[in-house]
């Protein structure tokens, strides 16, 4: 059975504790059954989790310097993401299987979320038992979003029983489970695939294209599909979690794009590696190289996910480039061409991109390139 | 469905259907309507064995929001006048309002009765209230088998005597239309208080119009968490709840903590209607960041801004940032609460302006005497049902302010050709400072009580929150020395919280005219010579600052630019063009920003707040 039925079949009972007890109790059996569920599925997670969220909470609320107590934090909770991600690369065990621990990825973004709030004084007054709940919040613990702290708070402190909200979850789910099942596996993965192989030996470019739009679509309705589904479950429980997904592949360039994919991972860069990074540096293509990079590695620690951030950030930096020049300020006198032909570019560039991740090895991604550049038949 | 009077009212909420409705919501405890008669009921069945009759003035002081809603929708049923002193009063102010009022009847939390010398046992009639203790568990009371601790037999202790009284419904009397409903003491000197009496007549009357105005109805939820001890507060809050059988909802008491608890508020209680004061809003509309659609909800319909003047910019700028409505009400509290309303959907409507009046009549009166015609400036008076009966044993102050059935409200309007008025001054010497009224001359005659002081004066200086702020300007008697500490801790007994001036400034001798008195408007002067105040309008000058260089990196007009933008609502504000925006700040304000700074510039008011700090410590 998968983790997404695991949960679902969790929340069920959870759905009628978080709104059925008295109001203080109420978030209490949630964080629990998160706990419990870490605790069999991956316990490792748990122990990270647990350690790792007492231990900032501590320095970052009871250290006088903020500055010095957030370097602490970031610097800890990144290197046991460091670590872990490290592993599966080089040759050392931590776990047995080299499986990364459940959902830690997410989790550490959302602390060092919490770490660099608490740096800016953004957060409101809270209680260490509002930061579990935060962090221990099932809808979220599997693949995200990272949803931020602030928002949590409010609605936690202001979530009551609300029928359209509740129904509008129920359809938010159903969306999803549509997106990853009838889109993703079924119509992608299976039918397209299927004509692919029936084809692929007389439409060599035209199938490898397919391909290619096969891997980028069913990324983008599987995670999207999966996003729904936390999304939805937050609604049923009072939680409004940020978007991950914008209608992506409408983007009319490649900075636009990142305002529409994984939103909350681009808005972490954005907030947490751009701007400390710009303040630093004051070069704005620097800094977005660099977040690039973090957002590339944040996935896998690897060469292909390396040049992956980079080419993004390149292409943005080309774009930005491209703004100031006369031939954007000309074409801007005919908008309906310009963003045709942008969501048209942006589409390709990046499902190009996505050849560097979907394959194996840089060598059959770059294979796969010369086919689809018409350099290779 | 309207009420004419109190006995209908009460009539109407013994219905079955309307006694499981939700009446209130205050801090933690709910009450339903039912609930709300059985203690009325069974406070009935006390005033009568002890005496309490219909007309009898009754002394009401309590810390506790409900208790002083209970005490006076029940004193309001049976005909008891309410007197109403708030329990910061200072001593020797409610010890003079109660000789005023003649009163021998105490409803009071029990400390009250040490403090203001009552001696409970020479009164015709008391009611200690008791502050609620905290609750032990319950698994634990019934292991440790805790007997509930109960009064002596003799001593009248609220809420215990409750448990051992049985309602009764028997008995009540009519309440005749000029009946007094309740006084409420809000001028006058502190040795010589003013009551203003409002009769059950006026007070319907004004329920009415509020009714009408609001469009207020049985699913409403109404939020006040103002002071109960002003007319806002308790007649805008449970006694309206009541007349449109709806929902009180008062969660906590504010200040500046509980801000965002106040924004969560309007969703989680369903609120429609929220009662408050411009200094409210101005806190919030500074605290306002991820709070931006608070008011965005099903139910919402409007705020309601009472007691004290609603700035123009505040106004707008609220209305704009929360993209909510905003209502303006004037009235005093010898109108019961409001008489001239601006802003609500049924009404004619003009930002800036306190509207037209609703069931009453208003003029403007110059200093000739003559009717002010459009846009003259005069003196504003009113009449109309709502307007009080008079004040308490003090004909000459009532024949001053009442003139056939006209109030003279001392204050100074204008009236514009579409007929909207415009309050532009006071002509009575009064502070309003966050929706409370402050009567400079109490605070003074508290200040030349001490022996070191020869003269001084308090006044109102404006303030960017409270509208105005009290401050008091000393000349201390030759070869003596007085700390300010020292002058605090000799106030602090005398007077309220609200009273005591924001900044005190002493000087050798004070500007006088020929008559001796002091020239108000030369003290302003001097207090503004010591001040150097050359702030000029510095967010103004910021704002523009922020808008034009924003207009610049994001590739925009100025005009599409407004102040409650953010990265997510300004297109054109992405990563590259966030360093091109704080590249033209930098440049155009001679400042370098931090990394935190920088990290907090996601609004244009969050970018506004960091300069102004940042200008500030430059200066410094």
């Amino acid at each position: 059975m998968s983790l997404l039925i695991i949960v679902l079949i969790v929340c069920i009972p959870l759905l009628f504790l978080a709104w059925l007890l008295p109001e203080k109790w109420q978030m209490f059996p949630i964080a629990i059954s998160t706990a419990v569920f870490l605790g069999f599925v991956s316990p490792a997670s748990l122990v990270i989790l647990t350690t790792s969220s007492l231990i900032t909470y501590y320095i970052l609320n009871t250290h006088g310097s903020k500055t010095a107590a957030t370097m602490v934090a970031v610097v800890l909770v990144s290197s046991i993401l460091l670590i872990f991600k490290l592993q599966s690369e080089l040759n050392f065990n931590i776990t047995k299987n080299k499986i990364l621990p459940l959902g830690i990825s997410y989790y550490s973004f959302r602390q060092i979320h919490y770490a660099m709030e608490t740096y800016k004084r953004k957060l409101p007054a809270h209680s260490i038992l509002e930061y579990y709940c935060y962090l221990f919040f099932l809808p979220t613990i599997l693949i995200g979003p990272i949803n931020l702290f602030q928002p949590f708070v409010k609605d936690l402190r202001k979530r009551r029983w609300n029928s359209v909200l509740f129904s509008q979850g129920l359809e938010r789910i159903l969306y999803g489970m549509v997106k990853i099942n009838v889109i993703g596996n079924y119509l992608l993965t299976y039918k397209l695939n299927l004509f692919c192989t029936e084809n692929a030996a007389s439409q060599v470019w035209l199938t490898t294209y397919l391909q290619v739009f096969k891997f980028t679509a069913n990324a983008y309705v599987q995670f999207a599909g999966y996003s729904d589904v936390a999304v939805g479950l937050s609604i049923l429980f009072g939680f409004k979690i940020i978007e991950n997904f914008n209608f992506p592949f409408l983007a009319k360039n490649i900075a636009d794009f990142w305002k529409r994919w994984h939103i909350s991972l681009s808005s972490w860069c954005r907030e947490y590696v751009f701007f400390p990074f710009l303040s630093i540096t004051r070069n704005a293509r620097i800094s977005i190289i660099i977040s690039m990079i973090v957002l590339g590695i944040w996935h896998e620690i690897s060469i292909r996910y390396l040049l992956w951030g980079i080419l993004h950030a390149l292409a943005i930096n080309i774009w930005h480039r491209y703004e100031s020049t006369a031939l954007h300020k000309k074409l801007s006198k005919y908008p309906v061409f310009q963003n045709v032909t942008g969501v048209i570019v942006t589409l390709n560039f990046v499902m190009l991109s996505f050849v560097l991740i979907s394959e194996n090895s840089l060598s059959q991604s770059f294979n796969l390139l010369q086919t689809l550049l018409f350099l290779k038949r | 469905m309207t009420y004419s009077n109190i006995n209908t009212l009460f009539e109407a909420l013994q219905q079955t259907t309307i006694r499981n409705r939700l009446f209130a919501h205050i801090n933690d405890k709910k009450i339903t309507y039912g609930q709300l008669q059985e203690e009325m009921e069974k406070l009935w069945s006390i005033f009568q064995k002890n005496g309490l009759r219909k007309g009898d003035k009754v002394i009401l002081s309590t810390n506790d929001d409900y208790y002083t809603t209970l005490f006076f929708l029940a004193f309001l049923r049976y005909g008891i006048i309410t007197v109403f002193i708030d329990p910061n009063v200072p001593p020797k102010r409610s010890i003079a309002i109660i000789e005023k009022t003649g009163a021998n009847v105490f409803v009071m939390d029990e400390e009250l009765f040490v403090t203001r010398l009552i001696d409970a046992n020479s009164t015709a009639f008391y009611l200690k209230i008791q502050a609620a203790t905290q609750k032990k568990g319950k698994l634990f009371d019934r292991l440790l088998k805790n007997k509930k601790e109960t009064p002596a037999a003799d001593e009248l202790v609220f809420p215990a005597i409750m448990g051992t009284t049985i309602a009764d419904s028997h008995a009540i009397d009519t309440i005749e239309d000029e009946d007094v409903a309740y006084i409420l003491f809000t001028s006058g000197t502190t040795s010589d208080p003013r009551g203003v009496m409002i009769s059950h007549s006026n007070l319907f009357a004004h329920l009415h119009t509020l009714k009408k105005v609001y469009a207020l109805n049985e699913n409403d939820h109404l939020l006040n968490i103002l002071m109960l001890y002003h007319a806002d507060g308790i007649i805008q809050g449970p006694l309206l709840t009541a007349f449109n059988q709806a929902t009180w909802i008062r969660p906590f008491r504010f200040d500046l903590s509980n801000i965002g608890d106040l924004f969560n508020s309007i969703y989680k209680y369903r609120i429609t209607h929220f009662i408050t004061v411009p200094t409210v809003l101005s806190f919030m509309n500074k605290f306002h960041e991820g709070y931006e659609d608070s008011f965005q909800t099903e139910n919402f319909e409007f705020i309601i801004s009472v007691a004290s003047k609603l700035e123009l910019k505040l106004w707008q700028d609220f209305e704009q940032k929360f993209q909510t409505q905003v209502v303006n009400v004037y009235g005093l509290t010898e109108t019961v609460a409001g008489s001239l309303f601006c802003g609500i959907n049924a009404l004619p409507r003009k930002v800036g302006t306190v509207g037209v009046p609703v069931d009453c009549e208003a003029k403007i009166i110059k200093e000739n005497g003559e009717i002010a015609l459009a846009n003259e400036t005069g003196v504003l008076w009113l009449k109309g049902a709502h307007i009080f009966k008079g004040y308490l044993d003090n004909q000459i102050d009532t024949e001053a302010v009442l003139v056939n059935g006209w109030l003279n409200t001392g204050d100074i309007a204008i009236k514009d050709e579409d007929g909207f008025f415009y309050i532009t001054g006071r002509e009575k010497n009064t502070i309003n400072t966050g929706g409370i009224n402050i009567y400079p001359e109490q605070v003074t005659e508290m200040i030349n009580t001490h022996p070191k002081i020869a003269e001084s004066i308090c006044l109102g200086l404006p303030d960017e929150n409270f509208q105005e702020k009290l401050v008091s300007v000393i000349v201390i008697r030759p070869d003596e020395q007085l700390e300010k500490n020292d002058l605090i801790d000799f106030l602090r007994p005398l007077l309220e919280q609200s009273q005591m001036p924001k900044n005190f400034y002493f000087f050798d001798n004070l500007p006088k005219g020929l008559s001796g008195k002091i020239k108000v408007n030369a003290v302003k002067e001097l207090i503004e010579s010591t001040h150097n105040t050359s702030t000029q309008s510095g967010t103004a000058i910021s704002n523009m600052i922020i808008i034009e260089a924003a207009a610049e990196a994001f590739g925009m007009d100025k005009n599409q630019i407004k102040m409650s933008d953010n990265s997510h609502s300004l297109e054109g504000w992405d990563s590259m063009a966030h360093l091109v925006f704080i590249t033209i700040l930098e440049d155009r304000l001679k400042v370098r920003f931090s990394t935190a700074e920088m990290m907090n510039m996601n609004t244009l008011t969050s970018v506004e707040q960091i300069i102004n700090e940042k200008l500030k410590a430059v200066k410094i």
